[in-house]
């Protein structure tokens, strides 16, 4: 059995007349443990596929048809009660801006303890544990310091680091990352990559990572999905997709990437003009 | 060979409390007439206080900034910031020209000439920002910055904000246009890739310190300074 699989997923936005299709049809499967990468452009509807997932949907935003097996169980007809038993629990969710997401008047130890007090039985010394070792598994030096600090008195790099400790502490099967690394300077991205990769490796951890930027998809992805304007245009492994692209579109999007290959510059000689 | 701007040893300082913290040390560079030159570092290297102290926004503590040419023009990231949402595109281009008296008609004439060199149609000159997308958008203030003849422009991170397909035809519309006018450009950007496709030399900043700066297809070759190399891990080749 899939862990995740999408099948027929449509959605539409109910604000306009008539209602938008922002995703047409959309199908895919994913394993256990495996790091599936949905890249595309804006408007593409990869955000609205993985927010659907977790019942994230604004209030005028719908799924119209489809179904969303979480191990065997259709997501799309559970009930918001329901939905909330499982998020953060068996799936959680990490976004491109954490300063956002986290709560700003709580210190972030308590952040990181908050899946396990709404779902496990754990004592309050227990969590707090718990909480610390996350926090150790994310990298972070002097825990007991950062567990009492609030998200502004930390880096990018430091709350993006709590958030992915908040959303991994209940040992989630599938962690839903959307654009995690967008905001953060090359150097710390990288960092964040291979914390994740690191966690995949060691937990088993499904990781659904919705990204703009193939250069991203391609260092951490196991396979690909392509998307453009709510559409699946291509998927495949890694080597695939960007090796042996099949679509125009994804041929496209890959020529389009600023790589070394080419300069669109005739450079001049060095010193000699 | 000709420069348009030469930056020597300059340093700046911010009040912090009661200290200064510098956050630019002892920075020297020149930008020459027809180039290209990448500026790239993470946030908070500096790099925007320096643009500013080009334009003469923050005070020097030590240095000399010297122009050979008028003031440099600036691109950002989100031109919709730097656009009167208010009026329509060719209004906002007339502006300046407006200001130097420039006859109605020929300002007519100059504003289509600008929009056709940097791929706008009529119908998109005469509606709002907010009606255009986001490269169209950094499409108006290319030609925003170049309405009045300018030869030196700072170019502050212009594509980021772009998808991949939209970034290529801007990048191909700064090189094309640069070529084309003779243009100087100082080209920031955090994407090193970007930097190899555009420019002619690079200079790569860190701690509000100059690491190094080479001649483009070198500097890629054999960086000197191990955070170079730390930029260039990982990078699609």
């Amino acid at each position: 059995m899939s862990l995740l699989e999408i099948r027929h997923l449509q959605l539409k936005f109910y604000d306009t007349q008539p209602p938008l299709e922002v995703v047409k049809d959309v199908s895919f499967a994913m394993k256990e443990g495996e790091i599936l990468g949905i890249v595309g452009e804006s408007g593409s509807g990869k955000t609205q596929t993985a927010l659907s997932v977790l019942g994230l949907l604004k209030k005028h935003e719908e799924i119209s048809a489809g179904e969303i097996l979480f191990e065997g169980k259709n997501l799309a007809e559970f009930s918001q009660k329901e939905l909330e038993a499982v998020r953060g629990k068996d799936i959680s969710m990490i976004f491109q801006e954490p300063m956002t997401s986290l709560n700003p008047v709580l210190p972030v130890g308590q952040q990181v303890e908050e899946g396990l007090r709404l779902h496990t039985s754990y004592t309050k010394e227990e969590c707090k544990k718990r909480a610390l070792d996350m926090l150790r598994e994310v990298e972070l030096a002097e825990v007991e310091n950062i567990y009492n600090r609030y998200p502004h008195q930390l880096s990018g790099g430091m709350r993006q680091r709590i958030m992915i400790a908040a959303a991994l502490v209940t040992e989630p099967k599938l962690l839903i990352a959307d654009e995690p690394t967008t905001a953060l300077d090359v150097t710390i991205q990288s960092q964040i990559l291979k914390l994740l990769k690191k966690i995949n490796e060691k937990h088993h951890t499904g990781i659904l990572f919705i990204s703009h930027d193939l250069g991203v998809i391609r260092r951490l992805c196991d396979r690909v999905i392509v998307m453009n304007q709510g559409k699946i245009v291509e998927m495949g492994t890694v080597e695939e997709i960007f090796q042996k692209p099949q679509q125009e579109y994804t041929k496209k999007l890959l020529a389009a990437v600023p790589t070394r290959g080419e300069s669109l510059r005739r450079r001049k000689g060095g010193e000699t003009q | 060979m000709k420069k348009v701007l030469e930056v020597k040893q300059v340093s700046v300082s911010y009040k912090e409390g009661k200290s200064r913290k510098e956050v630019l040390k002892d920075i020297s560079f020149e930008v020459r007439e027809n180039e290209i030159l990448g500026l790239v570092g993470e946030s908070g290297c500096g790099k925007s206080t320096l643009s500013k102290a080009i334009l003469g926004f923050v005070k020097t503590d030590e240095g000399e900034i010297v122009h050979h040419t008028e003031r440099p023009q600036m691109i950002f990231q989100d031109p919709f910031s730097s656009l009167n949402p208010s009026k329509r595109v060719e209004w906002i281009l007339e502006e300046p020209l407006r200001m130097q008296k420039i006859p109605k008609e020929r300002r007519k004439q100059k504003v289509l000439a600008m929009g056709e060199k940097v791929g706008l149609t009529t119908e998109q000159l005469r509606r709002y920002p907010r009606e255009l997308s986001g490269g169209q958008r950094q499409r108006v203030s290319i030609a925003a910055a170049l309405i009045q003849g300018a030869k030196f422009i700072i170019a502050d991170e212009p594509v980021s904000a772009l998808d991949v397909t939209i970034q290529k035809q801007i990048m191909e519309l700064m090189v094309h246009l640069q070529e084309e006018m003779g243009l100087s450009i100082l080209f920031i950007s955090h994407d090193l890739n970007v930097i190899y496709q555009m420019c002619d030399r690079v200079m790569v900043m860190k701690d509000g310190k100059i690491e190094e700066q080479q001649d483009t297809e070198d500097l890629f070759a054999h960086p000197k300074s191990s955070y170079t190399k730390l930029l260039l891990e990982g990078l699609p080749q």
